[in-house]
């Protein structure tokens, strides 16, 4: 789907960094050496091992029940750890994972269409935009194929072929079919069949559930990770867990823009509060934006959600010609719409990447020719395709969404055009780690869509639930033990006081929160960040803007916690006040993350920097000055990151530019 | 440019169909404090808006003048992670089928209506705070046996062991179940069955579930029944309010299944 | 839990303690099949069937008061002079309707305590449900079909002996039993009342007993659905004229 151009267009000099001195020396990121194919193997082989006898006495945390989490633990456990699994929810089957679609990718090549492991692999880094590892995309492209012989063998019940086989489709514009779905709910039933084998392991007494926990602060004692302390969510009492291993796997933070496709409990606040204990957080400037997502309706809004993708393959997208027709879109006339996709882009039309097709949307509601009455919508039209088709065939496509968009809108897809709008759907950046999934916290591990390592700065359909699982089922299973039996642990008891300090610190910030007594609620500032990054730090980012929003959150940061409302008190449950801690823990993020955006003066994948773009509008990579990612060390709220880097080589793939004429 | 690229903040409803909605919702500080229906008006309510995003303006309101919001569970918002719901006018998730609370939108009401709003009520489902129940009773019913007992890394190939399109399909009807607890209740009983035997029939029905069957029918049903949950009417008012539609035709087979599993079954 | 948290501060609410999870052999609190929720609506199921399979046989016999007392009288002796067969049905018939109600009575207080706390607002599923009156007042019908049949029983097979001649043989005027019996009009209202509930009872119990069964079909479950209904109202009706005949003809 790429074409690749042989000589690279001009590169805009890139503005001097700040960060260039500060930067230290390159992050290792612990690649084993050898050929592409056989790092893995290599390092596996390396890796110390821990005797089964004694792994019961190793305890390790996991944070967070979604993909990542519930297949770590499980797989921890079954070897035999001493496994505590936490999550904010009242069951670990709630993580958000379970929200996902489309389907999950696997080098399977059932279909004999030329798919491979390596295919995958160069899929994956060029979608990316080449700001992936090269060593961890290839063994995330190698454990595709266990994770789908797993998932199969806990009972998932993936879509079937008459002949009793599994049945795969093409995804997100792949050219080869290597998308293993379950109906519309493929994230769901990977999600559950994790959570069975985790669950299968607390009847066996490896792991032990600790439901509506909020993890508050990590705690590291000689420089290793050694515990959490967590409140829970239903007594308000705050916990001391030790361990010998934590384990991160909290998600994204799209969050951090107030209306996104994720669920609204989804937080940076664990991610966020280990990077104030030292680990880096890489990247958070890469964000995936999906264009095909329910337009908001209106002020009241909480989430935003997502339609499939597909919807792309039968409806034409279009806008008025007009700036300012607000006439009901059936009555605008044929010459009087702008196909802008199939002109701006006739060979790909209604089905280029996410991204590009996000920022057109973007580009012809700010140019005043929006739909609906807010402006901030463009029809997605299936009259033709209902014609040519007939009406049986889009309903037995698309039923299920017709319906929803119709329970949303109140709207007939049917009888008119959809109105859809992009929405943040997924962060590629996140805590740095390095191929162990260790991030810079000795001891903290951080897997799925918590870490940074292996999207790049686009994330491919279907690539998500792949990575959230590779991490937990055949990655972590293999590096914590290696860091456990080459660890000489010092004693951590949960009267260390480290564990004190850490417990005064969440201690005193509950008190804070509701001692404030304001009148904004944190609805209302989460909501005011979220509209101040979607406009500066959402689809198209500048450096003015970029500026502007590095002055303004400092601002609404001071005001949040002079004129915060959080009500009742914090010795039972209070969801005011864990919502008002994330929103604080967002109102730090939002800064790095704008930061990062202004760092790097170059467009690449998910983020477009309007100052670096081809001739035809496309996203312009900086592969001299920026082929590294951008690992951020906390020095305090308020105060100037420092910028670690580590440099990306392409060994095995050579980054080219995209284009989608 | 930017500024215009998000809605504004007044929200795009026009005062004239904004609806009036007087509210009745339970009240209850914490799992043993005494609980109450109290009164709540809401005068700008958007048609647009979801159920629990009209609570979530009703909470605004009371968190800015100090008062404790109304505390319900809630997370996807888009009717798939089975954490929002509630009773609404003695309903489980309101009177539209096939819905979950968050996908209820306030255009299924009328201006001036009167919306009663209560936890799911069952032994097995203490409530914890307000609208905020445990359904932890059904992790451990999970716990007890749903699941298939393979370790990571011990699968043979994803087509090693064919599975009938038809098979798959019905499986995949009964695992859809987002463990949401309407079916508990809007039961008469307070019956788990239609959860319990949604889970028993999705792995019974695949071949890799069938090695463990009898002892996965006779360890859950034992759960259930030690949670306390009550026994199975047959009256498919769980199946009417399952949002995922989940056939009662689940609970049959989960009796067939523990019969056979009591009477002869390995376990 | 490893929660080592700060002293329970004053004023605090019971703390919050879900019930441990189950482990691998101990934990699932074992009870014999008899006393599970589904082997109750197993019990309930066989022996409601047991029942209602009766009640065609009973009613048939019955109608035989439309073709006069000689007929019906030479149906009963005829019937009663069986033997070993009735013993053995009446003692099988007894034991059905012990164990019925006994476990309709234990399931319909288990019920009862699975949802302690009512809701203030109550509604009916609608749609796909197919709750009734009739299933909701399953107990309430129950119960009095309970108290109906040792009435039943002691107003006609151990009321009143009257002697008659059929085929020159002397036998026990049941139908004068039955006439007289309902001449009182408040036995007629009586057994009124009762038919109806027994047709209530059958109307819902008939179809869920298959279901219990775990009887399931796409297709077939709704006709049992539907044949049940229709078994209840057949019997309920069947049942209903013979008291407005008797009091009609005495």
């Amino acid at each position: 789907m790429v074409i690749a151009t042989p000589e690279r267009p001009a590169v805009k000099p890139a503005a001097p960094s700040r960060f260039s001195e500060a930067s230290g020396p390159m992050l290792d990121a612990r690649i084993p050496g050898g050929p592409l194919t056989e790092k893995w193997d290599l390092r596996k082989f390396e890796n110390k091992l821990v005797a089964p006898a004694n792994r019961r006495r190793f305890k390790i945390i996991v944070v967070g029940t979604g993909l990542a989490g519930a297949s770590a633990a499980a797989s921890l456990g079954e070897q035999g750890y001493d496994v505590q699994a936490f999550c904010i929810h009242d069951s670990p089957r709630r993580a958000h994972s379970i929200a996902a679609q489309g389907g999950i990718n696997a080098a399977k090549n059932y279909k004999n269409d030329g798919d491979s492991i390596y295919r995958l692999f160069y899929d994956t880094i060029k979608g990316g935009d080449y700001r992936a590892r090269e060593g961890n995309v290839y063994r995330l492209a190698q454990v595709s194929v266990d994770i789908l012989d797993q998932c199969v063998a806990q009972g998932v019940p993936f879509a079937r072929e008459y002949g009793g086989l599994i049945d795969n489709r093409s995804f997100g514009g792949a050219q080869v079919e290597r998308t293993f779905y379950a109906r519309g709910q493929t994230g769901q039933q990977l999600l559950l069949g994790a959570y069975q084998a985790m669950m299968r392991q607390v009847q066996a007494g490896s792991v032990t559930i600790v439901p509506r926990r909020e993890m508050l602060d990590l705690v590291v004692v000689d420089g290793h990770a050694r515990g959490i302390i967590a409140r829970n969510l239903v007594t308000g009492e705050i916990e001391r867990h030790t361990a010998n291993a934590v384990l991160l796997c909290t998600g994204g933070y799209g969050t951090v823009f107030y209306l996104s496709t994720n669920a609204v409990n989804s937080n940076v606040t664990g991610a966020w509060r280990a990077h104030k204990r030292g680990a880096y957080m890489a990247n958070p400037c890469y964000t995936q934006i999906h264009p095909t997502c329910i337009p908001v309706s209106g002020d009241h809004q909480s989430k935003l959600t997502l339609m499939s993708e597909s919807l792309r393959n039968n409806g034409r997208i279009w806008v008025p010609k007009n700036k300012g027709d607000r006439r009901p879109p059936n009555s605008i006339p044929e010459a009087e719409r702008d196909y802008y996709l199939e002109r701006k882009y006739p060979s790909f039309g209604n089905l280029v990447p996410r991204d590009v097709a996000s920022r057109n949307a973007k580009e012809v509601c700010d140019d005043g020719r929006g739909a609906g009455d807010s402006g901030l919508s463009v029809y997605l039209d299936f009259r033709d395709d209902i014609t040519r088709l007939g009406r049986d065939v889009i309903e037995a496509r698309y039923g299920n969404l017709f319906e929803m968009y119709n329970r949303i809108t109140g709207e007939d897809p049917y009888a008119q055009p959809m109105r859809i709008y992009p929405a943040v759907h997924y962060t590629m950046g996140g805590l740095w780690v390095d191929y162990h999934l260790q991030s810079s916290v000795p001891g903290l591990f951080v897997l799925g869509e918590a870490n940074f390592s292996d999207h790049g700065s686009n994330r491919l359909g279907a690539s998500a639930l792949m990575q959230g699982l590779a991490d937990g089922y055949f990655i972590a299973p293999y590096t914590v033990p290696d860091y456990i039996a080459s660890t000489r642990f010092s004693a951590a008891p949960v009267n260390h006081p480290a564990f004190d300090e850490a417990e005064t610190r969440v201690d005193d910030q509950l008190k804070h929160l509701l001692g404030v007594k304001g009148k904004t609620t944190p609805r209302e500032f989460h909501r005011r960040l979220g509209h101040l990054m979607w406009d500066y730090v959402g689809m198209a980012r500048t450096e003015a803007g970029l500026q502007k929003v590095l002055s303004e959150i400092p601002a609404l940061r001071e005001e949040f916690w002079r004129d915060v409302s959080v009500p009742g008190t914090n010795d039972y449950m209070n969801k005011s006040l864990e919502y008002a801690g994330r929103v604080a823990d967002y109102l730090e993020f939002a800064e790095v993350m704008a930061l990062d955006a202004l760092e790097r003066a170059e467009s690449c994948g998910g983020h477009f920097r309007e100052e670096s773009q081809t001739p035809e509008g496309e996203a312009l990579r900086d592969d001299e000055n920026f082929a590294h990612v951008a690992a951020w060390e906390f020095t305090g709220v308020g105060t100037e990151p420092v910028l670690h880097r580590e440099k990306l080589d392409f060994e095995n793939v050579h980054p080219s530019q995209r284009s989608y004429k | 440019m930017v500024a215009q690229s998000r809605p504004s903040l007044k929200g795009s409803h026009s005062a004239a169909n904004s609806m009036k909605i007087r509210l009745k919702v339970w009240r209850q500080k914490g799992p043993d404090a005494e609980g109450t229906l109290v009164d709540y008006t809401l005068n700008d309510v958007s048609p647009d808006m979801s159920f629990l995003e009209m609570l979530d303006v009703l909470n605004e309101s009371l968190i800015r003048s100090g008062k404790d919001p109304v505390h319900f569970d809630s997370d996807c918002r888009e009717g798939i992670c089975g954490s929002c719901g509630m009773m609404i006018n003695g309903k489980a998730h309101g009177p539209l089928a096939g819905t979950t609370t968050c996908q209820l939108h306030m255009r299924t009401f009328q201006s001036g209506d009167e919306i009663v709003v209560e936890p799911w009520r069952a032994q097995a489902f203490p409530v914890v705070r307000d609208l905020v129940i445990d359904r932890s009773a059904f992790d451990r019913i999970i716990v007890a046996g749903g699941f298939i007992s393979v370790n990571t890394g011990a699968a043979p190939d994803a087509n090693a062991v064919l599975v009938p399109k038809q098979n798959a399909d019905m499986a995949m009807d009964a695992a859809a179940c987002i463990a949401c607890g309407a079916c508990v209740a809007q039961c008469k009983n307070a019956s788990a069955a239609l959860f319990v035997g949604a889970k028993v029939s999705h792995l019974a029905l695949l071949p890799q579930g069938n090695p463990e069957r009898s002892r996965r029918a006779i360890r859950m049903v034992q759960q259930m029944d030690a949670e306390g949950f009550g026994s199975c009417s047959n009256e498919g008012e769980c199946e009417a309010v399952c949002p995922k539609g989940i056939s009662i035709s689940n609970i049959a087979r989960m009796n067939r299944e523990f019969t056979k599993a009591s009477f002869g079954g390995t376990h | 839990m490893a929660g080592q948290g700060n002293p329970v501060p004053s004023g605090r609410m019971t703390p919050y303690t879900p019930k441990p999870f189950p482990t691998v052999d101990g934990a699932v609190q074992h009870r014999a099949f008899i006393w599970s929720s589904i082997g109750t609506k197993i019990i309930l199921a066989i022996t409601g069937i047991g029942l209602a399979l009766f009640l065609p046989v009973h009613l048939a016999g019955n109608l035989l008061l439309f073709a006069g007392a000689e007929s019906f009288n030479r149906y009963a002796h005829k019937l009663i002079s069986i033997p070993v067969l009735v013993p053995i049905v009446e003692i099988g018939l007894l034991a059905l309707f012990i164990i019925h109600s006994v476990k309709a009575l234990m399931n319909f207080l288990a019920n009862r305590k699975a949802r302690p706390t009512r809701y203030a607002a109550r509604q009916w599923a609608g749609g796909r449900s197919h709750k009734t009156w009739a299933s909701t007042t399953m107990i309430i019908s129950g119960l009095s079909l309970g108290a109906f049949v040792p009435i039943h029983l002691i107003q006609m097979k151990y009321g009143p002996y009257f002697e008659t001649k059929v085929d020159g043989e002397t036998v026990r005027d049941v139908y004068k039993v039955v006439v007289e019996t309902f001449a009182n009009p408040l036995n007629v209202a009586f057994y009124l009342f009762c038919m109806a509930v027994v047709g209530m009872h059958l109307y819902h119990g008939f179809a869920s007993a298959f279901s219990s069964l775990g009887v399931s079909h796409p297709r077939y479950s709704p006709v049992i659905l539907w044949v049940g209904r229709l078994f209840g109202a057949v019997i309920g009706l069947g049942f209903f004229v013979l008291p407005i005949y008797a009091a009609m003809v005495g």
